[in-house]
């Protein structure tokens, strides 16, 4: 690796501060401790410098911070990856089916059946008849989503 | 020089599950937010994610420590991507590409002055040339050395630095005009 550089002059300081800004950690590793000393020493020189990169890393920090990647986006990377068994939610699929429109068909049976039920109630129809015809629908709509 | 991650690369490309969690852990949410700032579009920037990730899958079985670094390679991935949409922006020739609707609107007139500032950082940057725009996020936001960062951009310390200046100056001429309307 490159040593230490220990000295230098104004203008690598002065290029130094227009590319990498006025925060120390983000200066070459290799000429960090001799641009704090030249700026210790002959700091006057350069504050032109040093106030404009100081003005434009404070407009850097005002940036907005991107949001957090969703679990969504998590799981579907991980799916990808070499030995996975995990499916995403996505892309999960029943008989050819995506998971979600099996989800979704599955509540409006149970939705209709509910209905239904009600009507047949509403109907003054015999009660345990009814009762076993809303268990036996229930019981469908658990086996169709194994 | 040691690769912090190349044994999860290794272990990852063998099939190992905690392995390719523990990359995905420790990646997603930086090559996430490079692809948003570079882009100004998070969906497209989660595919970008999703995109890099495949690849390095696809890389990881064969992967060789001693080359780039890990992570820089996984940075020079994302950064074509965002490169090749970028492009394929630019041949739509749609003059709103790259700025969300929401940051280019023009501000209300209850926006605080704070607030209109950080949108002003925003569109400032996303108007930036793509390779000047690329060389500040790796080095202000993603935090890269400058050596990690120009192998990143495949280009010599000098040229990112030039990259990095011109950048930062044309930063500073866009919020002075904005600041000046």
């Amino acid at each position: 690796m490159e040593g230490e550089r220990m000295s230098i002059d104004e203008t690598r300081v002065r290029a130094i501060l227009a590319a990498y800004g006025a925060e120390p950690a983000r200066w070459p590793e290799t000429e960090r401790q001799a641009v704090r000393a030249f700026l210790s020493t002959h700091g006057a020189r350069v504050a032109d410098a040093a106030a404009e990169a100081c003005e434009i890393d404070a407009a850097l920090s005002l940036a907005p911070a991107p949001e957090a990647p969703s679990e969504d986006l998590s799981a579907r990377v991980l799916a990808t990856a070499p030995g996975s068994n995990v499916v995403p939610l996505r892309q999960r699929r029943i008989g050819g089916f995506d998971l979600r429109a099996v989800g979704a068909l599955a509540a409006c049976a149970l939705i209709g059946v509910v209905l239904g039920f009600g009507s047949v109630r509403g109907d003054g129809g015999d009660a345990a008849e009814a009762d076993a015809a809303f268990g036996d629908a229930f019981a469908l709509v658990a086996g169709g989503e194994g | 020089m040691h690769d912090p991650d190349a044994e999860l690369v290794r272990r990852a490309g063998a099939g190992d599950p905690r392995a390719a969690e523990a990359l995905v852990r420790r990646h997603l949410s930086r090559m996430t937010a490079l692809a948003r700032r570079m882009l100004s579009d998070a969906v497209e920037a989660e595919d970008v994610a999703q995109e890099v990730f495949l690849r390095v899958w696809r890389a990881a079985p064969t992967w060789r420590e001693g080359q780039a670094k890990f992570e820089t390679w996984m940075h020079r991935v994302a950064i074509n991507l965002c490169y090749d949409r970028l492009r394929r922006r630019r041949e739509t020739l749609d003059p709103d590409a790259g700025i969300d609707a929401a940051d280019a609107a023009p501000s209300a007139p209850d926006m605080i002055v704070a607030r209109e500032r950080t949108a002003a950082v925003h569109v400032a940057l996303g108007a930036l040339p793509e390779r000047q725009r690329a060389a500040i996020v790796l080095c202000h936001f993603q935090d890269m050395s400058n050596i990690d960062a120009a192998a990143t951009l495949e280009v010599s310390v000098d040229a990112l630095e030039s990259l990095l200046a011109r950048g930062r100056r044309a930063l500073k001429a866009a919020l002075q005009d904005h600041g000046g309307r």
